[in-house]
């Protein structure tokens, strides 16, 4: 366990980063079909993460009512019971009847009531917070309802400089501060990739240096 | 509450006025359509190019990354596209990184009838649900069948005449995105493969996909239903998003309205010298 821990999760990390990076930036023939074997590896992984998904949503939700959890409970057996529901019909005919029904008409809807309420939301905590209490939020909301009217016809309609304002807000105006913060990601990226190249970044595996 | 001068009231408005405002600003439009002109951006003209410039016999990889919740800001741009590359004669690869991606298929198939024309297999092909991201878009770029060893309905991928000549990303004119995903197919295909890159971003993606836009990293975007409406308005095509156009138009207004009623009382306040 410990040569584990020390030696080969330090470098099966380091072999990894290296084979992908080396193919995808020098196309490298020879390491071609061990990068092809490490992504189809990292798909696998991925569709075990869902997997590991269902068995926490189930692990949460079980304790939720084993412990009678105030205010929790009930839903958590909705919950489960849907799950286990879905999944039974999904097991028995993914294409069948039942399965699509229950798509259709329970989750789609569920979907889409969901996002469109999130509106009502939007409008509430608008009234409520988008309050110009100094020049910096005033600005903002300014702006704001620049964009807004920029991408609603009646914008151009009430005056035909809400688009040509709001296109450049959207555009030289965003920019320059979205291309940093993406800058600013890649560097991270390239930070945290070289602390697991060099063995340093070993929090991926549960802990640890 | 008879002390409470109109600012004060305006200050503590019961959210329910503001609700049922919405109620009726979303559905009067949609009852009695005003038919506001749609300006066309330069960006979805740009992708309506792209895809009009599509040869016939084109193998077009759509990701449909939406899920039902985003379907009336992504679904009219998807018809309009599928539409819009039938009529070009090209050859359709949907794929969805959306666990729903199945019933978005379906409902596109009921939005757009002519897809049940074409040969499945040969001429337009549902491979269904993927996991993995960047890993599985690199993957497909050399192999398809690695991540798609049969479609959605079970067909083995060396049975689809259309996926044996479209299994690498250089068997592909362009790569369309719908919703979101747009950075593993810049990444994994555009960059390394040249492969033309596009799509229809939700409205909140907008200024995220601005940068790629302006890098040429994607060579057309149509954001949100104002996007969707656009692509319908080039196409000649008139649909949801275009009925929609009006209701957004009532409720952004609106929006402004409540902000700037919002904002009154402590202009109010300020004038008067108070907190």
């Amino acid at each position: 366990m410990s040569f584990i821990k020390s030696t080969a999760f330090k470098y099966i990390p380091v072999i990894v980063f290296a084979v992908i990076i080396a193919d995808y930036f020098f196309a490298i023939a020879s390491l071609g079909s061990l990068a092809e074997i490490l992504r189809q590896f990292a798909v696998v992984i991925s569709n075990i993460a869902l997997g590991l998904g269902v068995i926490s949503l189930l692990r949460i939700h079980g304790k939720n009512v084993q412990r009678r959890l105030e205010g929790r409970w009930q839903y958590s057996i909705v919950t489960v019971v849907t799950f286990v529901t879905v999944f039974i019909l999904g097991i028995i005919n993914a294409n069948g009847d039942q399965y699509t029904w229950a798509f259709n008409h329970v989750y789609t809807t569920l979907q889409q009531t969901m996002y469109a309420s999130t509106g009502f939301f939007i409008v509430s905590s608008a009234y409520r917070a988008f309050r110009a209490r100094n020049i910096d939020a005033a600005l903002l909301l300014i702006a704001g309802c620049i964009v807004v009217f920029t991408n609603a016809p009646i914008g151009e309609v009430i005056w035909s400089g809400f688009p040509v304002i709001g296109d450049w807000l959207l555009g030289p105006g965003q920019l320059p501060g979205y291309r940093v913060l993406m800058l600013i990601a890649g560097f991270g990226t390239i930070v945290y990739a070289y602390r697991v190249i060099t063995g340093n970044e070993r929090g991926f595996f549960g802990g640890g240096e | 509450m008879s002390d409470q001068n109109i600012f004060d009231r305006l200050d503590k408005l019961d959210r329910r006025i503001y609700y049922w405002l919405i109620v009726i600003v979303i559905t009067w439009p949609l009852i009695s359509p005003i038919g506001l002109p749609i300006t066309v951006k330069p960006s979805s003209r740009a992708l309506y190019d792209g895809l009009t410039s599509v040869q016939e016999g084109d193998v077009i990889l759509i990701d449909i990354f939406m899920s039902v919740s985003t379907w009336p800001e992504c679904m009219g741009g998807l018809v309009v596209e599928t539409n819009t590359l039938i009529d070009q004669g090209a050859k359709l690869v949907y794929i969805g990184n959306s666990v729903d991606v199945s019933r978005s298929w379906e409902r596109l198939k009921e939005l757009v009838p002519r897809l049940e024309t074409l040969e499945y297999g040969s001429d337009v092909v549902f491979l269904g649900y993927y996991t993995g991201e960047d890993a599985a878009a690199a993957q497909m770029a050399v192999d398809m069948s690695s991540i798609f060893p049969a479609d959605h309905y079970g067909t083995p991928t060396d049975d689809l005449p259309l996926m044996s000549e479209a299994n690498s990303a250089t068997d592909y004119a362009m790569v369309l995105f719908t919703a979101e995903g747009e950075v593993k197919w810049i990444q994994q295909w555009g960059e390394p493969y040249g492969v033309p890159v596009a799509g229809m971003g939700i409205a909140m993606k907008g200024s995220a996909l601005a940068p790629y836009l302006a890098s040429g990293d994607i060579f057309g975007l149509a954001v949100g239903v104002r996007g969707a409406a656009e692509l319908e308005a080039l196409a000649e095509m008139p649909a949801a998003a275009t009925k929609t156009m009006d209701a957004i138009s009532s409720t952004h207004l609106l929006f402004v309205i409540l902000i700037i009623l919002a904002n009154l009382p402590i202009l109010y306040n300020k004038i008067k010298g108070g907190s």
